[in-house]
């Protein structure tokens, strides 16, 4: 009885072993929305407390040092203490600024000088000569690493080896949404479709994250601006198939986003989480699935879409300057 | 004899077995330098707690550092422990009077898995215990979320034992704690890897078909989404962990016990 017993105990694990890629696919306890890990003031204020100086390098999360990695290519090599203003942390302000950057780059130099953020000098790990008690050894330290002098404009590179890092990133943590976003959209200069299989890639691991939706109607909008530059009309297949999920990507990103955005906004105390940052990127992407229903879509419901959010943001003033243009009788 | 009595001897076998193996965890010095390890990092904490913890944030940070490190340690234990069950057993001929007993080989298997696994949960209770009382709760988590942490906890501490164990009948000692090793720490990582290097959809679902045979230990480890205050799991995805679990120990189990049997001694 006995044996019986367990030839049927083993029978069944070997069962269910063998039916694993089935069942355990389900079994994914890390995917949830929020999180104070994954919220970008909570990593701020952390690595700004004592414990983060007293840890030195180790507070960092993997995904800050990463981060740390992209910034660093990003400026060949020089080490500056970060120094991302704050509007830089929603994704359409940082992807606004690099495309200014990515214009001037595209005029023939790989590297190109621009003004430093804001207001403030970034300042350099390496301090200058005048700040550095090292003598002569500060002097080979500044010999020795890349190093600008921290007034002078940065220089940047053209993308190409910040990619490995933001693949890293997300291979190292799949629910990286600023990994596949930002990732994803320096990839699109280089490969339009390798983009996409990439920020897909990170809509599969966080279906619920409005941002990833946003990216992946940026870069299909990208793709399709591309083919009309290369001399396909608009009218061709492929164009309209791009600019179809373009518009299908930022309905996506509105609908979570309705779904996600608490009623006050950023004012909410209950919802720490959703940030003016967050806020600027929950607009964005209301606005630019008006845009799309209006030249891809049906343009008659552009206009039904654009009164229906600007009741849940009605202090938006780029939605009312659509809306105003929608209402205007045509001719 | 009645019933009872009959039942209890059943098991004395595999008590008998696993008190070897506590008896071992406390002669040598691994729990003393894990121990040690956790207590500099409880030093550390009142360190801070003197400083004064302004933040939540740095708080749940500081937590979720020490259950990570409880974590770690215990894990590491286990399959130390783990792994040189058999081999020191059959180096030093101390297998041949235990199957003399009568005690069959499966029994020997069973017996010494059970006690890794008592010893690795003991041993995770007491480093979390330390890692979890100094550190202020400035934020809200969930009880039931930190019960359901430690059980599967416990579930990843069994499929790594059982794992050792199997392995430690099939490649050299170095080698299996170096490949377990790594594919504990960063195993989802390389399979990550190694997926994503397949384009064509067929490929790639063949390779992920196959990744999913491997025990991927992330999955019992709830740490951060506890710290970061979600809610507990469904009664459902937390039996489905736990099955997730029996399977990957029990055909581990199941190998150790195959191979074992086969094994001129």
């Amino acid at each position: 009885m006995s044996r019986s017993l367990s030839r049927i105990g083993i029978a069944v694990a070997v069962g269910l072993f063998l039916l694993v890629p089935l069942w355990a696919g389900r079994l994914r306890p890390d995917r949830y929305q929020g999180g104070r890990s994954r919220d970008v003031r909570d990593r701020a204020v952390r690595n700004s407390s004592a414990v983060a100086t007293m840890l030195g390098e180790i507070r960092t999360s993997m995904s800050d040092v990463l981060f740390i990695k992209t910034e660093r290519y990003l400026h060949s090599g020089v080490s500056y203490v970060p120094h991302m203003e704050e509007q830089m942390l929603a994704v359409t302000s940082e992807t606004k600024e690099m495309d200014e950057h990515q214009q001037e780059v595209a005029e023939g130099e790989v590297e190109e000088e621009h003004e430093p953020y804001g207001e403030h000098v970034a300042k350099t790990v390496i301090q200058p000569k005048e700040e550095d008690f090292r003598g002569f050894i500060g002097d080979l330290h500044r010999k020795v690493k890349p190093w600008h002098k921290p007034g002078d404009p940065h220089q940047h590179t053209d993308g190409t080896e910040l990619l490995p890092w933001y693949r890293i990133t997300t291979l190292a943590d799949p629910h990286n949404v600023r990994g596949y976003t930002i990732g994803g959209w320096w990839l699109k200069y280089k490969n339009v479709d390798e983009a996409i299989r990439f920020v897909q890639e990170g809509v599969r691991n966080n279906p619920e994250a409005f941002k990833l939706h946003y990216m992946l109607g940026q870069v299909y909008f990208h793709k399709g601006r591309q083919l009309v530059r290369a001399g396909k009309p608009e009218s061709d297949p492929g164009v309209r198939d791009c600019f179809e999920k373009c518009r299908v990507a930022y309905h996506k990103a509105a609908d979570l986003t309705l779904i996600q955005r608490p009623p006050a906004g950023p004012e909410d105390p209950e919802r720490p989480d959703w940030t003016i940052y967050v806020e600027t990127d929950a607009r964005a992407a209301l606005r630019l699935a008006v845009f799309t229903e209006q030249y891809y879509g049906q343009p008659e419901d552009a206009l039904g879409m654009a009164k229906a959010y600007l009741e849940v943001i009605p202090d938006d003033e780029p939605l009312q300057r659509i809306i105003e243009r929608l209402s205007e009788p045509e001719g | 004899m009645n019933a009872p009595a009959a039942g209890l001897m059943r098991f004395r076998p595999l008590l008998l077995i696993g008190r070897g193996v506590w008896i071992e965890l406390f002669r040598r010095k691994d729990l003393a330098v894990l121990l040690i390890l956790m207590g500099l990092y409880v030093l550390g904490v009142w360190v801070v707690r003197l400083v004064g913890i302004k933040n939540p944030s740095t708080a749940t940070f500081l937590l979720n550092l020490g259950m990570t490190l409880a974590y770690f340690c215990a894990h590491v234990l286990t399959l130390l422990i783990a792994a040189r069950q058999l081999p020191d057993e059959i180096e030093n001929r101390t297998l041949y009077p235990l199957l003399a007993r009568p005690v069959e080989r499966h029994t020997v298997i069973v017996g010494k898995w059970l006690a890794c696994v008592a010893c690795g949960a003991a041993t995770l209770l007491l480093l979390f215990l330390l890692g979890w009382i100094p550190v202020p709760k400035m934020e809200s988590y969930h009880g039931v979320m930190l019960i359901q942490t430690l059980v599967l906890h416990v579930a990843s501490l069994s499929v790594l034992a059982a794992l050792a164990m199997a392995l430690s009948l099939l490649v050299p000692r170095g080698v299996n704690l170096v490949l377990l090793a790594l594919w504990f720490v960063v195993g989802r990582n390389v399979l990550g890897f190694l997926t994503a290097r397949f384009e064509e959809a067929g490929l790639k679902e063949i390779a992920l078909w196959f990744s999913a045979y491997l025990p991927d230990f992330s999955k019992l480890n709830l740490i951060t989404r506890y710290t970061d205050g979600i809610a507990p799991l469904a009664g459902g995805s937390f039996l489905g962990l736990l099955l997730y679990g029996a399977v990957f120990s029990a055909v581990a189990l199941l190998l150790a016990a195959y191979v074992f049997r086969r094994r001129p001694l």
